[in-house]
């Protein structure tokens, strides 16, 4: 990061080496939108980049990145909802989803989809996007980036305690989601 | 929603968002069947109510047949989402209340299944689910969730990610800060190199000085209930809200601030101490006067947050809190879930570290514990220290080197590579640092840039020598070393060891002496939290021609 202050791009380049695929990862589960994550991670870099200067190794390097890509997410979602909302509610999809989240989610197949593990792939993948955002955030981090419980909770600036109540909430909400595909329900 | 060229015509009052959530949710079946037909029923004989539903049924068809992306103007956007998340949140809810197991089993099961539990609590989890099949089967499947998950949201970054960041920042320019785009970046603490430069000649003198704030700002403004007695920024949460959203921070130029039940006071980059009467009495108490009757002053470690819920009972969420208080009718309590510590009138401090709970006694006496099923309590006198969390109640005397916490400091151990040198040789040392009584701790790893690592050596003069290791000097690590001071959790079965070999600085030969010294501290979102100077027992040598 010190070198990231003085400008040095290769800083940067090694950084995205080491930070982008976990990076990318968390906000794919955030919104399932891939072309969105690509940008959404540029921004967040782009803001690394601005915050170099302001950047003291206080806390691990990873729980200020997630912090920024976060708040990044929420706020350029935000900016989004309040600009445009492009939604189709007669998107179809398997007749048991309540029709609502079809028709706020893009369930389009999108190039990643294809390459992910088939359907079982996109069975979690629609499990874990239909999660509440809090559990959503909570398992993403948690579990899919397996950080400590302690560096979720202070990326998400809530107690240790929440953390582990909302892991285990989001583990019976995916178990009950997943139940009739595999036998992980 | 209307398009923009064809306006919305005249039509009834928008309903309220919560009842505007309902309605959307059953035009669009995401009611459950005995609600949908309460709603149904009320739409019967609610004229209103009906009307409202019809033209939120217009808006939604409207909505459903552009084909075009359309700027929101009724927050129908906003609605659908608020209705989105509350259903995920009403499935969620459902999911866990058909649970098998118990809430506070099953999130230890899923603790332990993704390897976030230490030694000592991950074996009383497989000591509670021991024969038990079903919690053998969550155990299973969450294993095997996490994986699936892994495989289905593990995304590639495209091939040209790295050069269409470095497009952008070349178009950027050098780093700079851009105050108006950094709402999304966290707040940087204080420079870590610089605070613990200031730390090493603060150190003996610690604890003491944390007890003393004495800025008088001749405070005490009307409807506050606490009275900010040094500078620093503190972000206050309204309690009647939450989230973020109502949260703000406030300077200490005001003076006071509220702290009523439910609000959550947060210390910034600087430790901040407020005063607060703990009886029924309103207003705040005066802070430029020595702390009267049935007041407390509690000090804020950067990054620690305090939730108040009544005049004398307090929520330690996270961080660390001293504590003065003055004869005090009703008994304050500072809890952090099950654990608390409680007193009529003394001064102490209590941190929260991760879920225990240490606290420390300057004066008076004190009771400490935890509630629930396993309850117990201690009590600790001046100068003691004491550790509560699910598994243990520890209380030993406090350690008075350089300040230096009991139970949040690693134990040092140094070893030497062999009883004889010679002269000219490299010493080969390995220096270790191990759990204490306490259990885990967190150490901020070996980073070149900062002195926390120190070899003190003695020479058969008496003369001494303090050797900062240096990365050349590292043989061997159990930890990597490109992490920077990374924070580690260290164990009893995973200590943080380096190999070191160290030339000795002059010749003289006879018995040498040599400890190591670590510089404890504890990172927090918002600081560095002093906890001491661990050092080791001596080892000896001998130089030999």
């Amino acid at each position: 990061m010190e070198r990231l202050a003085q400008g040095d791009e290769s800083a940067l380049e090694e950084l995205y080496a080491r930070w982008s695929g976990p990076l990318l990862s968390f906000l794919y589960g955030m919104c399932r939108d891939r072309a969105l994550c690509e940008d959404l991670m540029q921004g967040v870099f782009l803001k690394v980049w601005r915050a170099a200067p302001r950047y003291r190794p206080l806390a691990k390097f990873s729980t200020w990145l997630f912090q920024i890509a976060r708040n990044h997410w929420l706020n350029e979602r935000e900016k989004k909802m309040r600009r445009i909302r492009p939604v189709s509610l007669d998107a179809g999809g398997d007749s048991d989803a309540p029709r609502l989240v079809k028709a706020v989610e893009s369930d389009a197949p999108t190039p990643d989809k294809v390459a992910l593990s088939g359907e079982l792939g996109d069975h979690i993948q629609a499990a874990v996007g239909r999660l509440p955002e809090k559990l959503r955030l909570v398992w993403m981090l948690g579990a899919s980036q397996g950080l400590p419980y302690k560096e979720v909770a202070e990326i998400l600036e809530i107690p240790v305690g929440t953390v582990k109540s909302r892991m285990f909430q989001a583990v019976r909400a995916l178990r009950t989601e997943l139940e009739p595909y595999v036998g992980i329900g | 929603m209307s398009a923009p060229s064809s306006p919305t015509p005249p039509g009834p009052t928008p309903p309220p968002d919560d009842v505007g959530a309902e309605l959307l949710a059953h035009l669009m079946g995401g009611l459950e069947p005995a609600e949908a037909q309460a709603l149904e029923k009320r739409l019967a004989a609610d004229e209103t109510l009906r009307a409202q539903h019809d033209a939120l049924r217009a808006e939604v068809a409207d909505l459903s047949r552009s084909a075009a992306p359309q700027p929101s103007k009724s927050g129908l956007a906003r609605l659908l989402d608020t209705v989105e998340d509350e259903a995920a949140e009403r499935r969620a809810d459902v999911a866990l209340s058909r649970s098998p197991i118990d809430a506070e089993l099953g999130a230890n099961l899923t603790a332990l299944a993704l390897g976030q539990l230490s030694g000592a609590a991950a074996e009383r989890v497989e000591r509670a689910i021991a024969g038990d099949a079903a919690a053998a089967a969550e155990l299973a499947s969450v294993h095997e969730l996490v994986g699936a998950t892994r495989t289905a949201l593990h995304v590639q970054p495209r091939a040209d990610g790295a050069a269409a960041v470095l497009e952008l920042i070349a178009r950027e320019g050098p780093p700079a800060v851009h105050f108006e785009d950094l709402d999304d970046v966290p707040a940087p603490g204080t420079a870590r190199r610089g605070r613990l430069r200031f730390l090493r000649w603060l150190a003996p003198i610690a604890i003491a000085a944390v007890l003393v704030v004495a800025v008088s700002l001749g405070l005490g403004g009307r409807g506050s209930d606490a009275a900010l007695v040094s500078t620093g920024q503190i972000l206050h949460t309204d309690g009647d809200e939450s989230g973020a959203q109502a949260a703000r921070w406030i300077g200490s130029e005001s003076g006071s601030v509220e702290f009523r039940a439910g609000d959550v006071l947060e210390a910034g980059h600087d430790r901040v101490a407020v005063r607060v009467r703990c009886d029924k009495r309103h207003g705040a108490p005066r802070a430029d006067q020595p702390l009267s009757e049935g007041t407390a002053e509690l000090t804020l470690e950067p990054g620690a947050r305090l939730r108040r819920l009544s005049a004398s009972h307090f929520e330690l969420i996270a961080g660390r809190v001293d504590v003065v208080a003055m004869d005090l009718a009703d008994r304050l309590e500072i809890t952090s879930n099950t654990l608390y510590a409680a007193v009529r009138g003394t001064r102490f401090r209590v941190r929260a570290v991760g879920e225990r709970l240490v606290v420390g006694v300057e004066e008076g006496e004190v009771e400490f514990g935890r509630r629930g099923t396993d309850a117990a309590s201690e009590r600790l006198r001046a100068g003691q220290q004491g550790l509560v969390d699910e598994d243990v109640l520890l209380v030993r005397d406090a350690d008075g080197r350089d300040g230096g916490d009991a139970f949040l400091t690693p134990r040092a151990t140094l070893e030497a590579g062999a009883e004889t040198i010679g002269v000219g040789d490299d010493l080969a040392l390995t220096a270790e640092l191990a759990p204490g009584v306490g259990g885990a701790v967190e150490i901020a790893g070996f980073d070149a840039s900062v002195p926390d690592f120190l070899v003190r050596l003695k020479g058969p003069s008496g003369r001494e020598t303090e050797v900062t290791v240096q990365e050349s000097m590292i043989v061997r690590a159990s930890h990597a070393l490109d992490g920077g001071g990374d924070t580690i959790f260290i164990r009893s079965d995973a200590p943080y060891r380096l190999e070191l070999s160290l030339a000795i600085p002059d010749q003289e030969t006879g018995r040498w002496e040599a400890r190591l010294r670590y510089m404890s501290y504890r990172t927090q979102s918002r600081g560095v939290e002093w906890l001491g100077v661990v050092e080791s027992e001596p080892v000896t040598f001998e130089v030999t021609r």
